[in-house]
């Protein structure tokens, strides 16, 4: 009963005209924003935060709000349009944009638009139910718990890429050993970085993935000379019952996952999306479609993306840890109002956390409200001629780059990463694995070494801590049953 | 060319960067772990991998796709033109640049097309710092 009355003075809050006002426009600036490629919610966020400075805590905080998950949509929109995606839309760029090369890009924005919805609500649910408890969930885990989640991580490589399993591992190796380039976090020695200093905070996961998807992507189509994109001026944008029935699962599935990797430190969306996509490939009925442009792929990855955008704010609002640079940001927000999150936020500022959780949920009706009816608008980009269509993208990833840390090596990055993207698509090699090899690289030694250094060396503490010991029994049989499946199905093949 | 023997001979050679690179730290021990343990262990593993692909090479015919050398030359030196021309001299240089550069790749090259869409970014980025405050080096 408390949770519901505390609930309602939360719609309160977040109802009055002037924090829908600020809900509205930070949803849609957001949106605007996180269209462009390169420029996702860090960027976002960063450049629209000093505007929050004169305004109220409770409308602050909803604004920002807004512009997180305004531009994790546009994000979306970039990533399934023109292949240009940013962290937490890389999944997008699979079967999203090869639903827009088969001419369905209005559904394929509409399933993510909508599945955004369901992913939200999703996250909402789990924040106004669970948020007190599920805070004690992150204590349980520790550097080998970690250590086991991102092994995990990497056994999902089999179930993400859609090509050879061999180089779906060998890409996703490469991606952590890309992920070693910079200053250790351990020892502070700087690793492989040939004597430049702008490699000692590593490579950025924007510079990477605008080279290895975008820029990839626009010399393919030049290659191909693609004069335009297959958007014909006519968008079908309401999905058939079908589409609905299959939308609808993937959906539910995406958010569940979304919602518990959302609550882990260095999870959140970047790793949820992952998630999503390989239960679909395991679990959906439509799993051997994956891959090729199946709704599937677009619905489960939005999904997952908004329940951990939303439930990411649990360990930050509940214990004051910000899991992302995302969630980083908005602690450095709070502490600009004069807020410190942890154990004591509910109870001192109930207001803005109930307010908060309330306008998650209005600001996903604002993104479908407004996004949907705007989609035609945000395609009629494709009506430009390529030949000006395709500098303005690289002008755009150039500043995207750039304006994350003012720091104009980080094209150079993006130039050299978009030559080896290029030798990738050439060699018929998915970026995807990579980029979950890249992202979870980091973590997975952090929490590797810290794991041998507690336990002096000893491997047995994988087994003796029980969530580690379930986690490695997880894998083990994922291995064997992809172990078995090959071995059979290669017999069959005999 | 053979795609599985290019794919391999690629995982080999960087396996080998990082293997190599990666001797130049402390490995430590188990106990203590350096910073070469992690990408030394990864890059080992990469060789293996690579060293299948090569094997697996031999029993399949599977070419690679065409490389057009022209497009991807383009759009990096565009990037790194756009790169330069902004640190040693501004912005505005840069977009006049990587617009230059990019058209070389365009179906129809057009100077009029050229000089109206470097106007449009300049004025493009120009609201980009003006209106949301990035920090871009328009001119100096």
């Amino acid at each position: 009963m408390e949770i519901i009355s505390h609930l309602v003075d939360g719609f309160g809050a977040a109802l009055s005209i002037q924090n829908l006002i600020y809900c509205a426009i930070g949803c849609f600036v957001g949106t605007l924003i996180g269209l462009l490629p390169g420029l996702g919610p860090i960027a976002t966020i960063s450049l629209l935060l000093p505007l929050t400075y004169a305004m109220p805590n409770t409308g602050a905080i909803i604004m920002l709000a807004g512009i997180y998950y305004g531009a994790q949509y546009g994000d979306s929109v970039s990533a399934i349009t023109m292949k240009i995606p940013h962290a937490s839309s890389i999944i997008a760029c699979i079967d999203g944009h090869k639903m827009h090369l088969q001419g369905r890009t209005g559904l394929a924005l509409f399933t993510a638009g909508i599945s955004s919805f369901i992913g939200g609500t999703v996250g909402f649910v789990v924040i106004v139910l669970f948020a007190p408890m599920l805070s004690d969930v992150a204590f349980l885990f520790g550097p080998p718990e970690y250590c086991m989640l991102m092994v995990l991580g990497f056994v999902c490589v089999s179930l993400v890429t859609t090509g050879s399993l061999l180089d779906g591992v060998a890409m996703a190796m490469i991606g952590v050993l890309l992920g070693a380039i910079g200053t250790d976090v351990n020892s502070g020695v700087m690793r492989y970085t040939m004597g430049f200093s702008f490699l000692a905070d590593g490579i950025g996961v924007i510079s990477i993935a605008i080279g290895c998807f975008g820029i990839a992507e626009i010399v393919a189509n030049l290659d191909n000379k693609n004069t335009l994109t297959p958007f014909n001026g006519v968008i079908r944008l309401w999905p058939s019952w079908e589409d609905f029935k299959r939308i609808i699962p993937s959906a539910l599935r995406g958010s569940v996952v979304g919602s518990i990797l959302g609550l882990l430190p260095g999870g959140g969306p970047t790793m949820a999306q992952f998630g999503a996509y390989a239960v679909d490939k395991k679990f959906s009925r439509y799993r051997d479609e994956i891959g090729s442009g199946a709704i599937e792929g677009v619905a489960g990855q939005a999904a997952a993306d908004e329940a951990a955008a939303r439930t990411s704010f649990i360990p930050l609002m509940t214990i004051g840890i910000p899991e992302n640079a995302v969630m980083a940001l908005m602690l450095s927000a709070l502490m600009l109002k004069g807020i410190a999150p942890g154990p004591q936020m509910i109870l001192n500022h109930a207001d803005l956390f109930w307010g908060l959780v309330a306008s998650m949920w209005i600001g996903n009706i604002f993104l479908v409200i407004l996004n949907v009816p705007l989609v035609k608008y945000w395609l009629s980009v494709f009506r430009i001629p390529y030949d000006v269509l395709f500098p303005c993208i690289i002008f755009f990833c150039a500043i995207g780059t750039f304006s994350i840390n003012n720091n104009i090596d980080d094209i150079y990055i993006t130039a050299a990463a978009g030559v080896l993207g290029y030798i990738f698509l050439k060699l018929g090699l998915e970026a995807a694995p990579l980029m979950l090899g890249f992202i979870l690289g980091p973590m997975l030694e952090e929490n590797f070494r810290r794991t041998l250094t507690i336990s002096r060396g000893d491997f047995s503490v994988f087994v003796t801590q029980p969530i580690s010991c379930v986690i490695l029994a997880v894998v083990v049989s994922i291995v064997l049953v992809t172990a078995f499946k090959s071995m059979f199905f290669s017999e069959v093949k005999k | 060319m053979n795609r599985k023997l290019l794919t391999g001979l690629l995982y080999i050679i960087i396996s080998a960067i990082f293997f190599i690179g990666g001797l130049s730290y402390q490995f430590n021990n188990f106990e203590n772990p350096g910073p070469a343990l992690f990408p030394v262990l990864i890059s080992v593993m990469l060789f293996v991998l690579g060293a299948t692909s090569v094997a697996q090479s031999f029993r399949t015919t599977e070419q690679i796709g065409v490389i057009h050398i022209k497009n991807i030359a383009t759009i990096v030196l565009g990037l790194v033109g756009f790169a330069v021309a902004t640190e040693y001299l501004d912005m505005v240089a840069g977009i006049t640049v990587l617009v230059a550069i990019t058209s070389f790749s365009a179906l129809t090259p057009s100077l009029s097309q050229n000089i109206k869409l470097t106007i449009g970014l300049v004025a493009v980025a120009f609201v980009f710092k003006n209106l949301l405050g990035l920090n871009l080096p328009l001119w100096k």
